[in-house]
C-alpha cells in the first residue's frame, strides 16, 4: 500500500469531521495531493472545504481518518510542529507587529540565527514585490498589500504545504486576477505544493493543476479543469462547473451505442461514451451545455429537439443568453449569433436541439436543482 | 501659503448658509450633559479650589488668598507618610488584581464556550451590592467572631480570637482587593475577547507554542484593556476613604481619610482642599501618562 503514495505529498485517508452539534462536515474524504501540485478545493460554503483544510493545518481534530504528510502521519501534531503553513481568509496579519516582525515570526519561533533571518525575511518581501516595506505596520497596507505580507509570511518557513484558505475573497475583481497571477507563479517558482479553497470556479479554474469539487462533505470528483468541464463525473459537478442545462430525464433503454431517453415529454438520444457508468433505465439527469444548443423555429437534421417558446433574452456582449421555457421545464441557450436571436422575440415558438454526442447521462443526486 | 489657503477655506466653510445654524443643533443635543458637568462636577470643584487658596481660623473660613494651606501639604510629614503609604497600597493592590484579574479575564474571554454569560456574571454580581456593605462585611470575616477566627479557632490553631487580622493596612488592602477585582477583571476581559481567533491560530501556524503566543501576540494586544484596568484600580484606591475608615485603625490611613479628617472633623476646608488638588494632581498625572500607552484608547 505504501508504494502506492509515493510522489504523494499530502494524503487524506477516510477523513471525517463531525462537529459537536452533530453536523458531519467532512464525510469519509480520500484525496491525495501530488508534490509540488497546485490542488484546489472548490465548492459552495458549507461543503467541507474549509474545515478539511483546518484540519490539515491542525486547528481542527479529525473525527476519523489520517492525514499524512511525506509519509508521517499529522493527526496528533499540534499546529505549531506541522511542516504546513496557511495563509489565511482574513490575513491574520499581527497588527501590533511590523511587515518585518510578522515575516520573520516564524522563523523566530523556531530559533533561526538573526543573520539568516536578516537573510531570508528581505528575500520573502522581494518575491512578493514588497521589497522596502518591511518597516510599514499592517493598517498601512492596502488589502492587496497585506495578502501579499500574509503569503510572504508563510512561504518564508518553506513549508512542504502551503495551505490557502479563500485568500483573494476580500479584494476587489482587478486585484483577484492580479494575486491569480502571482500565486500561480509563486508556486509554480517555488514548486511548493499549494492546497487551495476557493468557492469561486473561476479561480479554481485558472489557477489549479487539479480541482477537488467537494459537496456536502465529500469529494464528487478530482480532476484537471479541462476534464471536470468536459467529463463531469457527477450531476453536481456539471451543474457547478461552468453554466449548463440539468435536464430531469427517464432512460428508456441503454443499448452499446446509445442510450434513448425521454426529456419533457421528447424523445432524445446520448452517445453510450458519454452515460455515466452503471446507469440502468429509469430517473437520470441529462446535461447539455448552453452554448452547444441551436434554436430556431424548424430545426432539420437533428435527432435532439424540444419546443419551446422564448421566455426571456439576456444580451452579454459577446453572447445572447436565451431562456426557453418548455413543457416540464426551462433550457437555457448561449447564442453567438445575435441575428439569429432578433428573429425571435418573446413569445415565439421555437425549437431547440443539440447533437447526439453533445449531451450527458449522469445519475441524479442531492443538491443539483 | 498653506496656511493661508487653510484659513480662507476655514472663512468660506462658515460663510456656508445653513452650517452654522447646524452646529448649534449639534451642541444643543449635548448641553444637558454639560449642564448637569458644569452643575454638578465643574462648579463645586470650582469652589473648592476657591477654597485652597484661603484658610481657616476658629472654625471661620477667611478669604484671604494665600499659599499657605500648598505649602503645609507639601512640608507636611503626614501627608508625606500617609500619600507615600497610599501610593504603596495603591500598587500592591493593583499588582495583586493583575494577577488575580488577568487569569480570570482571560479564562472567560478565551477558555469558556459555552457558560461565557454566566461567568461575566460572576464577576459582576458583587458589584450589585454597595460599595459601603462589601466592605463592611471583611469586619464579619476578620473580627473576633468572624469567620477567620472561629476557623483558627477550630482547627486549633488559636486558643481565642485574635485582634489582629482586623484594623490594619493588610484588612483594608484585602478589602480594596475584593471590591475593585472586577475593575480590573472587566476591561482585560473586553480586550482579550476583541482578539480574533485567527492571530492565534497564525501564531500557532508559524511554530509558536502556547507561551510564545501569549508573549508575543496575546499579551500585547491586551494592554489596552489592562492598562485602563490598572489605572481604575490605582485610581479606585488613591481616592478610597471608607476601607480605610471602617478597617484600616491607625496603620491604614489613607491619603482619602485624612481629607475627610479636615473637611468632616477639623472643619479646615482650605486645608482639605488644597490635599484634594494635589491628589488630584497625581491622579491627573497618572491617567495622562497611562493614556499616552493607549489605555483609554478604543479598539
Amino acid at each position: 500500500m505504501e508504494h502506492l503514495l509515493d510522489g504523494y505529498q499530502l494524503v487524506l485517508r477516510g477523513l471525517t469531521k463531525i462537529f459537536p452539534s452533530g453536523v458531519v462536515a467532512v464525510d469519509r474524504l480520500d484525496l491525495a495531493v501530488r508534490k509540488g501540485e497546485f490542488l484546489t478545493m472548490l465548492g459552495p460554503s458549507g461543503c467541507g472545504k474549509t474545515t478539511t483544510l483546518r484540519m490539515v493545518a491542525g486547528f481542527e481534530m479529525p473525527t476519523a481518518g489520517e492525514i499524512l504528510c511525506d509519509g508521517a502521519l499529522l493527526n496528533d501534531v499540534p499546529p505549531n510542529r506541522r511542516p504546513v503553513n496557511t495563509v489565511f481568509q482574513d490575513y491574520a496579519l499581527f497588527p501590533h507587529m511590523s511587515v518585518y516582525d510578522n515575516v520573520s515570526y516564524g522563523l523566530r519561533a523556531k530559533g533561526v540565527e538573526r543573520q539568516v533571518i536578516d537573510q531570508e525575511v528581505p528575500r520573502a518581501l522581494e518575491m512578493v514585490s514588497l521589497r522596502g516595506m518591511d518597516k510599514r505596520f499592517p493598517r498601512q497596507l492596502s488589502g492587496g498589500q497585506q495578502q501579499r505580507v500574509a503569503v510572504a509570511r508563510a512561504l518564508v518557513n518553506k513549508p512542504s504545504v502551503l495551505l490557502l484558505d479563500e485568500p483573494l475573497g476580500a479584494l476587489d475583481l482587478k486585484l483577484r486576477k492580479h494575486m491569480q497571477i502571482v500565486l500561480k507563479g509563486l508556486q509554480q517558482e517555488l514548486g511548493i505544493t499549494f492546497i487551495h479553497v476557493t468557492h469561486d470556479q473561476d479561480e479554481a479554474m485558472t489557477m489549479s493543476d487539479r480541482i477537488a469539487v467537494m459537496h456536502a462533505g465529500r469529494l464528487e470528483q478530482l480532476d484537471t479543469p479541462e476534464t471536470l468541464y468536459s467529463r463531469p463525473a457527477t450531476a453536481f459537478v456539471a451543474g457547478f462547473i461552468g453554466d449548463n442545462n440539468l435536464l430531469e430525464c427517464r432512460i428508456l433503454e441503454i443499448e452499446p451505442d446509445s442510450a434513448r431517453v425521454e426529456v419533457f415529454g421528447q424523445m432524445a438520444y446520448v452517445d453510450a461514451a458519454n452515460v455515466q457508468q452503471g446507469l440502468v433505465a429509469g430517473p437520470a439527469m441529462l446535461t447539455v451545455r448552453p452554448q452547444v444548443l441551436r434554436v430556431a423555429p424548424k430545426l432539420e437534421g437533428l435527432d435532439n429537439i424540444l419546443e419551446g417558446r422564448v421566455e426571456q433574452h439576456i444580451f452579454a456582449g459577446s453572447e445572447v443568453r436565451l431562456l426557453v421555457r418548455c413543457p416540464g421545464g426551462t433550457v437555457l441557450a448561449n447564442l453567438r449569433d445575435q441575428h439569429q436571436f432578433q428573429r425571435y422575440p418573446r413569445g415565439d415558438r421555437v425549437q431547440v436541439g443539440w447533437r447526439t454526442g453533445d449531451a450527458m447521462l449522469l445519475a441524479r443526486s442531492q443538491g443539483t436543482e | 501659503m498653506m496656511a493661508e489657503a487653510a484659513t480662507a477655506e476655514k472663512r468660506g466653510l462658515r460663510k456656508r448658509p445653513g452650517s452654522g445654524a447646524r452646529h448649534i443643533g449639534r451642541y444643543a443635543l449635548l448641553a444637558p450633559s454639560a449642564a448637569w458637568l458644569l452643575l454638578f462636577v465643574l462648579a463645586p470643584v470650582s469652589i473648592l479650589f476657591l477654597y485652597s487658596f484661603w484658610t481657616s481660623h476658629n472654625y471661620q473660613i477667611v478669604q484671604e488668598f494665600t499659599l499657605a494651606n500648598y505649602r503645609a501639604t507639601f512640608t507636611d510629614p503626614v501627608f508625606r507618610t500617609v500619600m507615600w503609604r497610599t501610593l504603596r497600597l495603591a500598587f500592591l493592590v493593583t499588582a495583586t488584581s493583575l494577577l488575580l484579574g488577568y487569569p480570570v479575564a482571560y479564562f472567560i474571554a478565551r477558555k469558556v464556550t459555552r457558560w461565557k454569560t454566566f461567568f461575566y456574571l460572576l464577576v459582576i454580581i458583587p458589584m450589585w451590592s454597595s460599595y459601603l456593605v462589601r466592605v463592611y462585611s471583611w469586619k464579619s470575616v476578620l473580627g473576633d467572631q468572624g469567620v477567620l477566627n472561629l476557623l483558627l479557632m477550630k482547627l486549633g490553631i488559636l486558643q481565642e480570637p485574635s485582634p489582629i487580622f482586623l484594623y490594619n493596612v493588610f484588612a483594608v488592602y484585602l478589602a480594596l482587593v475584593g471590591s475593585i477585582l472586577p475593575f480590573m477583571i472587566l476591561p482585560i476581559y473586553t480586550s482579550l475577547e476583541k482578539i480574533p481567533q485567527s492571530l492565534v491560530e497564525a501564531s500557532s501556524d508559524l511554530g509558536a507554542g502556547f507561551w510564545r503566543t501569549f508573549v508575543r501576540v496575546i499579551f500585547p494586544l491586551s494592554l489596552p484593556g489592562t492598562l485602563a484596568g490598572c489605572t481604575f484600580t490605582f485610581v479606585l484606591v488613591l481616592g478610597d476613604f471608607i476601607a480605610s475608615q471602617l478597617l484600616g485603625g491607625t496603620s491604614g490611613i489613607l491619603i482619602g481619610k485624612v481629607i475627610y479628617g479636615y473637611f468632616g472633623l477639623a472643619f479646615d476646608w482650605p486645608m482639605g482642599s488644597a490635599m484634594s488638588f494635589v491628589l488630584f494632581a497625581i491622579v491627573f498625572t497618572l491617567i495622562a501618562i497611562a493614556a499616552r500607552f493607549g489605555a483609554l484608547k478604543e479598539g
